[in-house]
């Protein structure tokens, strides 16, 4: 699994995530989105169109940055076209609490709004 | 852990750990793709419910157990696999998991995306046995 950091202006980021987000990787997004959130990043945007797999550990850390951005008074949205991962989401009633966007453009746009 | 298994089910034998769960999706990925008639969804399934099955295996090992191990073994028939997951940790209540934790997100899980679950107490440990309807590929005869 990969994490990469984009800059989106302001005090938004956007998360590139791609490869296996299970038990072993999902760490290392958990401790990349403390860190976001420490130095003051308040909008981030989460893309999982390059993501493979995606388990419960890793729900679980996308769950925990966002309570953690929301004591903050932020907002972390994710980014999603699979249908696979979609169907997740709906299973776990992900759907519910995040912002799904198909696209990242869609994301951020709606980031800059709030 | 190996005594209830069938003789000619396939078998993985792994340290519990977080690394070694995408070798049991490996392998299990690469016999369901080649002996069974599945869609890729339904693979896709199978592969999340065989780490979801690991990962909780793994987190039932306290941190002081000395060399704790997971086995994962596939045996099929005619018209289903079953995957088994195996480990000598402190044993779960899958009807007891919350689904609020990722554990109990897990289980959750494997119960909707295979076509039947159960788990098995072992002294120590659990047995996950993961079910999937589906053919053996057509082999094509000259």
């Amino acid at each position: 699994m990969s994490v990469d950091v984009v800059r989106a202006g302001g005090s938004c980021a956007v998360l590139v995530v791609s490869g296996e987000l299970d038990v072993y990787t999902a760490p290392r997004l958990r401790e990349c989105l403390v860190e976001l959130v420490s130095e003051g990043t308040l909008r981030i945007v989460v893309d999982l169109n390059g993501v493979e797999l995606l388990d419960s550990t890793g729900i679980g850390v996308l769950v925990g940055g966002l309570k953690r951005i929301r004591t903050h008074e932020g907002e972390l949205a994710l980014v999603c076209a699979q249908q696979q991962l979609l169907k997740l989401f709906e299973i776990t009633r992900v759907n519910t609490i995040f912002s799904v966007f198909h696209t990242v453009e869609a994301a951020t746009a709606a980031m800059a709004q709030t | 852990m190996r005594d209830s298994l069938p003789a000619d089910a396939v078998v993985l034998d792994i340290v519990a750990d977080p690394s070694l769960v995408s070798t049991a999706r490996v392998m299990v990925s690469c016999l369901a793709s080649t002996r069974r008639e599945l869609s890729a969804e339904r693979l896709d399934d199978l592969e999340l419910a065989v780490s979801e099955a690991c990962t909780n295996a793994i987190n039932s090992y306290g941190p002081d157990v000395d060399a704790p191990r997971v086995l994962v073994s596939w045996k099929e028939d005619d018209d289903r696999v079953e995957v088994r997951v195996t480990d000598r940790g402190r044993g779960y209540d899958p009807a007891q998991a919350i689904p609020s934790n990722s554990g109990g997100l897990g289980v959750k899980l494997i119960q909707i995306l295979v076509d039947e679950a159960c788990w098995e107490p072992g002294n120590p440990g659990t047995t996950v046995r993961m079910s999937l309807k589906c053919p053996r590929c057509r082999v094509e005869q000259d």
